[in-house]
């Protein structure tokens, strides 16, 4: 097992090559923060040769100047590219989990993505869309931790040539209550240090189950669809979304559906045609939630 | 006027029941079409001709519609600013 | 030096010797930068210049994917103002990529730009400007110096945007500004205009083309896009040439009617140069007549710095330096200094100010 030192000299020379899901990424940084951080949450993943064939190129770097001293910044780099002004030194790993999503859903146009998070059991996959307030994030590392895989927390990949989804497993990110709720349920997980007063608030990462990066490479069919509504103290509700008006939102909340065109249109078509859509009031029950959903999945075909 | 689907560049629909979505190839935008107007937008594509108010308000009715003048022209109208359909 | 890679294939030459994952990764991050990965797609695609993995492949698809969006939406842009042209029975002239996209032209291949550019006469200018604005497009907010710089200075008026669309347009009146100590006559480059077959577009002559990207390119001081630019000049070439054996008499000819022979002999220069561009001898011989003397030298190295890929695999230390000067030399040839002065000290200070670039 490769030692931390080797993976920091590594990572701080652009020698590291990661594989997540369909996509190899180099990850370049001299920050220790950031190596640490991939030390600690991305120890299950497979790590490739220096001479790889790199999808993505990033780099979080500290700017030139009076900034790389005195209230440190950090910048993220794709390949040469700073599409991001710089933010606080302290949040230079959640930066980098930011920035490596831009990178994703930007530049990978083999799928139509959209802003879910996406579950799977028995080959069947579950999404999830993160409107704001939704509290999919919070539903979604509740349900890894409850015999569901996680594909992703943030990004739905849909394979436009076959229609599946395909897995891209990162580290969960959580935010402000849901962070002390999900450490608390379920103390035994892994979590990034709280990095607070970031524009989201505070922020941590918690590690994935390593199933879910030992199989990444497992596709899954879309069967459901459930626009989760986190609501304190309120009754569990499940109502069914008419297709053309789950179209709508999906469409909505996805990041290349205008990019793709034509091609985005039939490929929502095709997620629209297979999946059942339901609107999810829930209080923050898990179990119950968890339950309902493998019902809910059991029905199908 | 008579009504006729936009002839510069295709219009793509699809029905979930009632309801439809529409893709228009021209602009790249995509519209969600409610049950009255999905209506009245597959009865002007599905026509040969072109076809005037008074003979889509008759059709609409024959169909399964309850439809007024004043909700055909709205109906109309929105067509008509997404360039889904125009007027000859 | 890293290799250039991209050089190779925008060269048009299948690079067998490719067959090192980080070379293909390379390639890929250069082109990327160079805004030229789309275009790589096609040469692959239409042109079957390369067999590449499937990794690579993915990216020029995804690359080819956003080009047709861009396609789509300046195809869009140009059919609602083709109305509003055809309302005041203006000629819609479409200039740069708009032009080789509008004309099906292999420059036009994986050619993504932001703006739409287009012609009109000077004397329609106001005309246009007015039809525009109530058919939504709208000038940007703009602060009294930029204001009184297009006004006084440019060749084109301050970019409008569409108030829903969000699309940007710029009304150029010519291909060069007024203070240009190289100035073309606008009327000659409107009266050679062709309509773009079975369509109501027109575009300039081949010849005018050509020596507006040329004039765009050499003497624009803008280089940051400088091999992407040079590429759609190659293609032009090769194109016009291969479709008109008379196109390289004409070039000569119009270059010298319109007053544009030096930047003609930048192009052909640097694109035999660098891009191994077929232009036979005697045309190159002819258009020596334009060379300054015995700059070529210093010439050569600006510009062959200048037009590498903006990637740091291609770059060494000189080649930001190499970009100034040039970038200098631009303004020097568009403006008097006493305008000049105070100008490059402004855009510095925008420069300065404002951290979201490269690297």
């Amino acid at each position: 097992m490769r030692g931390p030192n080797s993976t920091s000299s590594l990572i701080a020379s652009g020698q590291f090559v990661i594989r997540i899901g369909p996509f190899s990424i180099r990850i370049h940084s001299a920050i220790p923060s950031v190596q640490q951080g991939i030390i600690e949450l991305y120890s299950a993943y497979p790590i490739l040769p220096p001479d790889t064939f790199c999808d993505f190129y990033v780099r979080l770097i500290q700017p030139a100047g009076v900034r790389r001293f005195f209230r440190k910044q950090v910048l993220f780099a794709f390949d040469q590219f700073i599409p991001f002004k710089p933010l606080p030194y302290v949040q230079a790993f959640p930066f980098f989990e930011w920035g490596l999503n831009w990178c994703i859903s930007g530049y990978s146009h083999r799928f139509l993505i959209i802003h879910a998070a996406v579950v799977e059991r028995n080959g069947k996959a579950l999404i999830l869309p993160g409107a704001p307030g939704s509290g999919k994030s919070t539903l979604c590392a509740a349900l890894i931790n409850n015999g569901w895989r996680l594909l992703s927390d943030e990004l739905t990949l849909m394979d436009r040539a076959t229609g599946h989804v395909v897995p891209v497993p990162r580290p969960v990110s959580l935010k402000n209550e849901s962070i002390s709720v999900i450490a608390d349920t379920f103390p035994f997980c892994q979590f990034s240090p709280v990095v607070h007063d970031t524009l989201k608030g505070s922020v941590c990462l918690m590690k994935p189950p390593s199933e879910s990066v030992s199989k990444a490479d497992q596709t899954a069919l879309p069967c459901l669809v459930v626009f989760p509504k986190y609501r304190a103290e309120s009754s569990l509700s499940l109502s069914a979304v008419p297709k053309a008006e789950a179209f709508m939102r999906l469409a909505d909340l996805s990041f290349n559906y205008s990019v793709l065109g034509a091609q985005g249109f039939e490929t929502m078509l095709g997620l629209v045609n297979s999946c059942q859509a339901y609107d999810f009031i829930y209080d923050g029950d898990f179990n119950h939630a968890s339950d309902l959903f493998v019902q809910l999945l059991d029905d199908v075909r | 006027m008579k009504w006729k689907i936009y002839r510069s560049f295709p219009i793509q629909f699809v029905s979930f029941g009632y309801e439809s979505v529409a893709f228009h190839h021209g602009s790249g935008e995509t519209h969600y079409l409610d049950k009255d107007t999905s209506l009245v937008l597959s009865i002007i594509s599905g026509s040969e001709f072109a076809i005037s108010e008074p003979e889509l308000l008759s059709i609409f009715i024959d169909s399964e519609g309850n439809l007024d003048k004043q909700s055909l022209n709205s109906v109309l109208d929105q067509l008509c600013k997404l360039k889904i359909i125009e007027s000859i | 030096m890293m290799p250039d890679l991209l050089n190779e294939y925008l060269m048009l030459k299948a690079k067998d010797s490719i067959d090192s994952n980080s070379d293909w990764e390379l390639l890929l991050r250069q082109a990327r930068s160079a805004g030229v990965l789309a275009r790589l797609t096609f040469f692959q695609k239409k042109f079957l210049l390369f067999n590449p993995p499937q990794h690579f492949a993915y990216h020029l698809d995804s690359a080819e994917t956003y080009w047709l969006s861009q396609k789509r939406i300046v195809k869009w842009e140009l059919h609602n103002l083709l109305q509003v042209f055809e309302l005041l029975n203006i000629r819609l002239i479409l200039l740069k990529g708009t032009a080789y996209s509008a004309s099906g032209l292999n420059a036009g291949l994986g050619r993504v730009f932001s703006d739409i550019d287009i012609l009109v006469p000077k004397t329609q200018l106001k005309q246009v400007k007015d039809a525009l604005k109530w058919h939504g497009w709208l000038p940007e907010p703009m602060d009294n110096y930029d204001q009184r710089y297009y006004e006084q200075w440019m060749h084109e008026l301050p970019p409008l945007r569409h108030i829903k669309r969000g699309t940007s347009l710029d009304i150029h009146h010519n291909i060069l500004p007024q203070t240009c100590n190289l100035y073309p006559d606008a009327e000659l480059l409107l009266k050679a205009a062709v309509k773009i077959t079975d369509t109501d577009y027109w575009v300039l002559a081949p010849e005018d083309m050509v020596l507006h990207s040329a004039s765009h390119l050499f003497w624009g001081g803008e280089f940051e896009n400088g091999l992407r630019d040079l590429s759609d000049i190659d293609l032009l070439l090769r194109e016009f040439s291969g479709n008109d054996p008379s196109f390289w008499e004409n070039l000569h000819h119009r270059a010298e009617m319109l007053g544009l022979g030096k930047p003609l002999f930048y192009a052909l220069r640097y694109t035999t140069k660098i891009l191994a561009t077929p232009v036979p001898d005697s045309v190159i011989e002819a258009s020596t007549v334009y060379a300054g003397g015995g700059k070529n030298r210093v010439m050569d190295y600006l510009f062959s710095q200048a037009l590498k890929p903006h990637h740091s695999s291609c770059m060494d230390s000189l080649t930001g330096f190499a970009r100034w000067l040039l970038f200098l030399r631009s303004h020097w040839l568009k403006m008097p200094l006493h305008i000049l002065v105070p100008h490059l000290i402004r855009k510095a200070w925008f420069r300065l100010t404002d951290n979201t670039k490269t690297t």
